[in-house]
């Protein structure tokens, strides 16, 4: 974390106070950020949250109203600027359709008027850098989905700009190859040492490939941070929500009277809350940090010190692959997800045990978290 | 069941098809035969449908023509210069229409007002503004031509609107930001993927000029074009001639069809991956 802080000093691209709405609704509201040079950083967000509109600001495709984007120190918008600094990888690729592999890779070279023995070399590094080993003689309709992107990743890279922007390149492709992709544009950020700013609905890609991400919603960041920080302390319920699969659960409890424990439903659960707490709370607990086990009238089962237990009651197991998500009924109007080895019948009583420390507070109304 | 339902359509389909096929061709077979038979049989009652006697006569009398050679010469360079510049144009008007908004409504309105104009009524106030800048009656054809392109403007812009429409923008702003100009972006991206509209609206222009028959009359007095000079053969009755003459202008319409086939067909193939 303290490395990225210290890179961030010298940020190759810094946002303040960027403004752009759109008379339809959607846009950004006074974006502030910076992005250090070398970084892979992931703009996450639900549609129309406004990720691909500041890509597009970025990439000089439209204008703020108001607010400053500066690359490489340089303010955007003065004279040439940005354009050439910038390469973008789109959602279906943009490739030219009329042109082969290798003159889509060459285009931009060939608008500087760079001499053809210069073009072929750096054309094939660039192809070679992206993973292409194929006939750059074909046209787009003849390659694979995988291979058009690994063209347009070329064809980003040829001219070696400082920001390499990409929007959703892997969501128009089935899962497999989207999980093979993605590993191989991990690879590919690690070789070409340049900066990247990826735009994504998807979650996994975000907190697979970002060295730091921002959660974006309604035009606004939520929160910035690495992968582990986001996911481990989101600053919002909304983050919360959004990133974690399956999602978190986020119950309203009410505290006992004298602030000793929350009151779960029913069950009383004696963890004390949060000092700036004074009627309810937003209580989040990720299903991967609540173990269900099937409880026995006859022992308490062992509890450790620095656990949280939730009597319940099992409503549903759903097969989710390696595990089972278990629906939990705690008391007569709430229910909890958990992740269990085994399979549950419906009805069976069971305990939910969690570590405090995993617990998340978040204030009901404004939504910000908790300590 | 379904798939006998299927096959019962495209049996109609085709019985549709081939009864528009007859239709086109059976006023060609016509031509053709009052192009090579004794002008009796063309008139002959009850009428006959097969060619009796087989005669080269009125293909030699419209090869002998003195007039034949500068009047095949000269529409042929009207209708490529007009065609050429009605496609450029209409590119470039389809283009506006099919990616702004004021474009498109500016494009439309100023299309259906030209039609609106009695042909007539164009035509001779025309012709006295091509005098006065000595274009009227001139031996390139340059007053026709131009007249021509603006004529065939409108169907070149809104045969090519589409094309330029289905175009995602993602590849233009892809050019952009490898560096091209908004001009080159349209050169060497755009138009090359509307290369078989391109190619469709050149082919409707070329042959719109081809025939054209009353500007032609009115401006090319003395110069004749072809469709003129067809008429002439028609008033003065030779139908056996103007029957071959009119066989032989078909002849560059259809080379052109066939020249740019590969296009046209490679347009519509695009169009339905689409």
């Amino acid at each position: 974390m303290s490395a990225t802080r210290e890179a961030a000093a010298a940020p190759v691209l810094r946002l303040r106070g960027v403004r752009r709405r759109f008379a339809s609704g959607g846009g950004l509201d006074a974006i502030d950020l910076e992005i250090a040079a070398g970084e892979f950083f992931v703009l996450l967000g639900p549609s129309g949250c406004g990720k691909s509109t500041l890509l597009r600001l970025v990439a000089g495709l439209d204008t703020p109203q108001s607010g400053a984007i500066e690359l490489g120190g340089r303010a955007l918008g003065d004279g040439a600027g940005g354009r050439g600094e910038v390469a973008m990888v789109f959602q279906n690729f943009a490739l030219y359709p009329h042109l082969s592999a290798f003159d889509n890779i060459a285009f931009p070279l060939r608008l500087r008027r760079m001499g053809s023995g210069e073009i072929a070399r750096r054309v094939g590094a660039a192809a070679k850098m992206a993973g292409l080993d194929l006939d750059l003689g074909r046209r787009p309709h003849e390659l694979s989905g995988g291979e058009r992107q690994r063209v347009a990743l070329a064809r980003a890279l040829v001219r070696e700009p400082r920001v390499v922007l990409m929007d959703e390149p892997l969501s128009s492709l089935d899962p497999q190859l989207r999980q093979s992709l993605r590993v191989e544009l991990k690879e590919f950020h690690r070789r070409t040492g340049r900066t990247f700013l990826y735009v994504t609905h998807d979650q996994t890609d975000a907190l697979t490939l970002a060295d730091r991400l921002a959660v974006m919603r309604a035009g606004r960041i939520e929160q910035v941070g690495t992968p582990a920080e986001v996911y481990d302390r989101p600053q919002t319920e909304f983050v919360a929500r959004f990133v974690g699969e399956p999602a978190m659960n986020l119950v309203r409890v009410a505290l006992a009277p004298k602030r000793e424990a929350l009151m779960l439903g029913d069950a009383r659960v004696a963890v004390q809350p949060p000092s700036a707490v004074d009627s309810d709370v937003t209580l989040g607990m990720r299903p991967s940090d609540l173990s269900v086990s099937v409880s026995s009238p006859h022992k308490s089962p062992a509890c450790a010190a620095d656990a949280v237990e939730i009597p319940g009651e099992v409503e549903d197991a759903e097969f989710v692959g390696a595990r089972y998500l278990v629906t939990v009924r705690v008391g007569a109007s709430l229910s909890l997800k958990a992740e269990s080895a085994e399979r549950l019948e419906p009805t069976t009583p069971v305990m939910l045990a969690m570590r405090r420390a995993r617990l998340h507070f978040f204030d009901p109304a404004s939504g910000r978290r908790l300590e | 069941m379904n798939r006998r339902a299927g096959a019962g359509w495209a049996a109609v389909r085709a019985a549709i098809a081939a009864a528009i096929v007859l239709g086109a061709a059976l006023p060609l077979y016509l031509l053709l035969k009052q192009a090579i038979t004794p002008e009796r049989e063309s008139f002959a009652w009850p009428p006959l449908w097969l060619p009796h006697r087989i005669v080269g006569t009125h293909l030699h009398a419209v090869f002998a023509l003195p007039e034949l050679r500068g009047a095949i010469l000269l529409s042929l360079g009207i209708a490529l210069l007009s065609a050429a510049l009605a496609t450029a144009l209409g590119a470039m008007l389809g283009y506006a229409m099919a990616r702004s908004g004021a474009g498109r409504a500016a494009g439309f309105g100023a299309l259906t007002a030209a039609r609106l104009l009695p042909m007539i009524a164009v035509a001779i106030p025309l012709a006295i503004g091509m005098g006065r800048v000595g274009l009227y009656d001139s031996p390139s054809g340059l007053g026709l031509a131009l007249v021509h392109s603006a004529l065939a403007l409108p169907v070149a812009a809104l045969m090519v609107y589409p094309a330029f429409a289905a175009l995602p923008r993602e590849v233009e702003e892809a050019a952009w930001l490898d560096g091209a100009s908004p001009a080159r972006v349209f050169v060497l991206i755009d138009l090359p993927q509307a290369r078989g509209a391109l190619a469709g609206a050149f082919v409707m222009a070329f042959i719109l000029s081809w025939d054209e028959f009353g500007y032609a009359l009115l401006i090319q007095v003395t110069h004749r074009t072809l469709p003129p000079l067809l008429y002439y053969y028609m008033v003065f009755g030779d139908v056996g001639a103007a029957s071959a003459l009119a066989l032989l202008m078909m002849v560059p319409a259809v080379c052109l069809v066939i020249a740019l086939g590969p296009m046209l067909r490679g347009a519509m193939a695009a169009g339905g991956l689409r």
